[in-house]
């Protein structure tokens, strides 16, 4: 307590280096915690199920078509259930929605089709209620059956005031066939962003070999490895290859740990970002050595003097780092305060980059985090200032110590520490101009359409829409009906908009191609869109016709192709040729061709697609986008000209597809946004340490800069000898970091955009911005040794 | 002026560290070196500042070590007490030879027997009076409650009470080097090693502090202290003169 005390009056009696440090420390160490209670969450926190180490992900996969991680076929899930002895259980799932309707406005809520099996491969009950039976999985699949759902919890209190005397109870929906049956438990991790969960139809279509669009689940018996499983179901994968050539020819099985695939490539950018801030904590405690350093050296008498009185090597060891470690646990403190801050920027920034965020909190973990590197950081530099006692105690004590030696030790000390500040900033910098050239050629990539000026939201048909003349008719009065509000000028309807929802794809064929090897079958999206959707979007026609009202059921059958699936798989134009997608028997044929969009967001690339007419094929779900000079403003009218249509039909995912298209870049954004701030803090540090270094320099040689200008040096000429020497010690910082930033970026490649990890303008911007930054911070003290009065500095000596 | 109450007697030939105890010492030797050399290297050669030291001090005695600036007079002080561990030769230290000790039992034989006044006084500048005297006892590992005592007690022989929560900066010369005497016997040592006691005092001052060491003496304390004063040396009863490192006159 005593040590303590006196640490903090010294402390107080040097507020200047007190809070450069404490804030310094605070920074790296709030920095770090933040990012440690991120890694904690999504890395190192179990998945909030049973046995969740237990749980894998199943998906299809095709090499071929460099499909790693693809939806899979309920019929191919159902052969695995029987034929494999890994699994306790094994489940599927897929995506579902339904609309409430009744107490205002309709609301489309976002669900989950599952077999009765997934909630004991999660290891989750309902909270009330019960889980699904394999008879209501059964009449799943019959038409008209009434649907039991289990609500999430969130849902059942958002909308039915957490009633418990909801169960058993039809609640109203748009189809009005839905019953609740439980209700999970508030802690339940959901899947995605589903809130309520239904069972999975098991219809005809869904047990024939036709179609991928859902997921595999499965809980491993006890003893039974992921390896394990995965021989286990590529062994039943191809069997099947055999035994279906034409659908599975190609295709096997991926099992996966749940945790390392909801953990995905997330791993790799926390990895990224910890090293940052690990480096930019490194800087900062650099910054904060080099004062302790200095520091030391004034207390280089003290340190003699308690020797004298009998202070041992531990105990001088426990008087420098009881000071030390208060400073680093204020700012360990201080930085908790500047972690829950930087949580919060980080959450909001990280959006879809990062899982688990709904799951992230300051815990006892990442505070234990926060409070060790506190104590290492402290012992650091407790040790740094310890190392620079004296060791000639009795000249010290007569007042004659080595000063001019333990001096120019300091000063290299304290260069060095400068240069790896530089190198390190270089590093920042050079991965900081990756991620923004990166930025910039994604910025500079054609996405095909002119989203500027575009809304777009989403309206989901009622199953009473269950014809397609039924359908068209709605669309059709929509369609004209927010045509004619004022301001608009195009009204486009399609199933879906580029970076928005992703929709399907298939296998096709086309007339007069060769036909293809099982499994080698070229591949499309597929959209389906009105007469107005292209001209809505600002996609061009390149040849043919585009889609006209005439393209109803009962004429003949068309799409359109892009430009990619015309010149790659058609040789040409294709207009006149015919087309056979998988799943439709019946041949169509190719009336235009158009411009390529790239659907699946600004740096995926451009993929065949086919357009078909929404008349002919349009289904419950569809996507409208109207082109107006001010869309946002015109939401009102749209809602109540819905309303006046069909006040059942709900209206979401409502946004602006400009925003749309930005939003697409958050995951690339992301690590550019994280990594600039610190790139900054980073050539600030530098930049401190380059003007502590010079400045310290500059006052050793203060006799010397006297007598070189006592015998007629000019002002530039001082300035040029102390800028030089601190270009040096900037140029060889940058150097050695523009060496590290060669091999360390390679890391990046995976963030990058048309930009290779080593590319030599991000690295000589890098290297160019920090040297001219720590010019710039050697300038000060060298316009201060310019000024050195002579005489006073000789007077001194 | 203060009157001390009493002083670091010595009554026995200490036996710690360890069993090294010179049977060629007798009971009343303080101190014995015997060739005690030091030297360092320089491009033009080896440079000596002490050179074949043989000194002999007796219990009781108020040795005052003179010569000329650079003869070496500091620098064999502070190897007497043990702050200079780069010397050659042998030093018995009340029997003890210290050329044969580790650094970290040299420390512990210092802790146990000397005290040290320095000239420029060297009281840590962020203590108070009070805590400057507790330094030594708490690198002596006494429990708090006896170190309390004993710095009461050394507060009130030096009827320095009334400053004990005063820093350095707001005392006197000759009150810092009061405390100085007072931190450099709070501990009871057997030794007073004194560094130009009086260098940074007038005059005044400078016999008020002279004064107290014949007093600590007369009361049994082995001091030796290094003066450039004839006046301050007339306090002890013996004087070595050192010239280029040599004794040469006693």
């Amino acid at each position: 307590m005593r040590d303590i005390r006196l640490a903090l009056r010294a402390l107080s009696k040097s507020p200047g280096f007190t809070a450069v440090a404490v804030v310094s420390l605070a920074l790296g160490i709030g920095a770090n915690t933040a990012i440690f209670s991120l890694v904690n969450t999504v890395l190192l926190r179990p998945l909030p199920y049973a046995e969740p180490d237990r749980i894998a992900i199943i998906w299809e996969n095709n090499f071929p078509r460099h499909r790693e991680r693809n939806v899979v076929n309920p019929a191919n899930w159902l052969e695995w259930k029987g034929r494999n002895d890994v699994f306790s259980d094994i489940a599927l799932s897929s995506w579902s929605a339904l609309t409430l309707t009744g107490g205002g406005a309709p609301e489309r809520i976002v669900g989950r089709a599952v077999t009765a099996s997934l909630f004991p491969v999660l290891g989750v009950r309902p909270a009330i209620g019960r889980a699904f039976t394999p008879a209501e999985e059964a009449a799943a699949a019959v038409r008209g059956a009434a649907t039991p759902v289990i609500l999430s919890d969130g849902l059942w209190r958002r909308r039915f005031g957490a009633d418990p005397g909801i169960l058993g109870q039809p609640i109203a929906t748009s189809d009005g066939r839905a019953v609740v049956v439980g209700v999970l438990p508030r802690r339940f991790r959901p899947l995605g962003t589903e809130e309520y969960w239904e069972p999975f139809p098991f219809t005809e279509r869904a047990r024939s070999f036709s179609g991928r669009y859902a997921v595999g689940w499965g809980r491993l018996k006890s003893g039974v490895t992921f390896e394990r499983a995965q021989a286990a179901l590529s062994t039943v994968a191809r069997g099947l290859e055999r035994e279906h050539p034409d659908f599975d020819t190609g295709w096997g099985v991926q099992v996966i740990p749940l945790a390392k695939d909801v953990v995905g490539s997330s791993r790799f950018l926390l990895l990224i970002l910890f090293s940052t801030v690990t480096l930019v904590l490194a800087m900062a405690c650099a910054n904060v050595a080099s004062l302790v350093l200095s520091r030391a050296a004034g207390r280089r008498r003290e340190f003699a003097i308690r020797i004298a009185l009998g202070a041992s090597r531990a105990r001088l060891a426990r008087h420098a780092m009881t000071e030390t470690l208060l400073l680093s646990l204020a700012g360990g403190a201080a930085g908790i305060g500047v972690a829950v801050w930087g949580l919060k920027v980080l959450v909001a920034a990280a959006g879809d980059a990062i899982p688990r965020l709904e799951e992230v909190t300051l815990d006892g973990r990442t505070l234990a985090f926060a409070l060790a590197v506190s104590c290492v950081v402290g012992a650091l530099l407790g040790l740094a200032g310890w190392w620079r006692r004296d060791r000639d105690l009795a000249g010290e004590l007569r007042g004659e110590g080595t000063r001019s030696t333990s001096d120019a030790r300091s000063l290299h000390v304290r260069a060095a520490l400068a240069g790896v500040q530089i190198a390190t900033a270089v590093v920042l910098l050079a991965g900081t101009g990756l991620l923004v050239r990166s930025m910039g050629n994604l910025r500079s990539v054609d996405p095909g359409i002119d989203p500027t000026g575009v809304l777009t939201f989403q309206v989901d048909m009622p199953p009473r829409y269950d014809t397609p003349e039924k359908q068209s008719a709605f669309l059709d009065q929509l369609s004209s009906g927010i045509g004619s509000l004022p301001g608009v000028r195009s009204v486009g309807i399609g199933s879906s908009v580029p970076f928005g929802n992703t929709d399907t794809a298939t296998r096709f064929t086309a007339d007069g191609l060769p036909d293809p090897p099982a499994g080698e079958e070229p591949v499309a999206e597929v959209r389906r869109i009105d007469a107005r959707y292209l001209a809505t979007l600002g996609i061009p026609l390149v040849a043919g016709r585009g889609l006209t009202d005439a393209d109803r059921p009962g004429a003949p059958s068309v799409v359109l192709v892009n430009r990619t699936l015309a010149r790659q798989i058609l040789g040409g134009n294709g207009v006149g040729r015919r087309l056979t997608v998988r799943y439709e028997p019946a041949s169509v044929e190719i009336v235009g061709v158009v411009g390529d969009v790239r659907l699946g967001g600004l740096d995926a690339d451009v993929r065949p697609a086919i357009y078909y007419p929404v008349r002919q094929t349009s289904s419950g779900a569809m996507t409208v986008a109207v082109r107006a000079s001010h869309g946002a403003a015109l939401l009102p009218a749209i809602r109540s000209e819905l309303r006046r249509i069909d006040p059942d039909v709900p209206m979401d995912r409502i946004a602006d597809l400009d925003r749309m298209m930005t939003d697409s870049l958050g995951p690339r954004r992301f690590p550019m946004y994280f990594l600039a701030p610190f790139s900054a803090t980073a050539l600030l540090l530098a930049a401190v340490g380059v003007y502590g270094v010079i400045s310290l320099a500059v006052s050793q040689r203060r006799r010397e800069i006297g007598v070189r200008i006592a015998l007629g040096a000019a002002p530039s000429d001082v300035l040029r000898l102390v800028l030089t020497r601190a270009f040096l010690l900037a140029a060889l910082g940058a150097v050695a970091g523009t060496a590290v930033a060669l091999v360390a970026t390679r890391a990046m490649r995976t963030l990058l955009f048309r930009v290779a990890p080593g590319d030599p303008v991000a690295l000589a911007a890098g290297a160019l911005i920090v040297v001219s930054i720590a010019l710039l911070a050697a300038w000060l003290p060298a316009r201060r040794a310019t000024r050195t009065d002579p005489m006073t500095a000789l007077k001194q000596e | 002026m203060m009157m001390p109450g009493e002083s670091g007697g010595v009554s026995s030939v200490t036996k710690e560290p360890g069993s090294r105890t010179s049977k060629t010492a007798d009971g009343s030797t303080v101190i014995r070196t015997r060739n005690l050399e030091k030297s360092f290297s320089t491009r033009a050669g080896q440079t000596w500042v002490l050179r074949r030291v043989d000194l002999q001090i007796q219990e009781g005695e108020f040795v005052s070590i003179m010569g000329p600036s650079g003869a070496g007079k500091s620098t064999l002080l502070s190897i007497l007490g043990l702050l200079d561990q780069s010397w050659a030769g042998e030093y018995e230290l009340f029997g003890t030879p210290v050329h044969t000790l580790k650094p970290k039992d040299r420390i512990e034989l210092s802790k146990k027997l000397i005290g040290f006044v320095f000239q420029q006084y060297h009281l840590l500048d962020n203590l108070t009076v009070q805590e400057n005297l507790d330094i030594p006892l708490s690198y002596r590992n006494m429990k708090g409650s006896e170190r309390a005592a004993a710095v009461a007690d050394t507060l009130d022989r030096f009827q320095i009470v009334g400053k004990k929560d005063l820093f350095p900066n707001q005392l006197s010369g000759g009150q810092q080097q009061l405390v100085g005497v007072a931190r450099a016997l709070i501990a009871k040592p057997k030794l007073l090693l004194a560094d130009e006691p009086t260098g940074n005092l007038h005059s005044d001052q400078g016999r008020e502090i002279m004064g107290l060491f014949k007093k600590l003496n007369d009361a049994g304390t082995t001091i030796i202290q290094v003066t450039h004063s004839e006046e301050n040396a007339k306090y002890g009863n013996r004087v070595v003169r050192l010239r280029d490192g040599w004794i040469v006159d006693e």
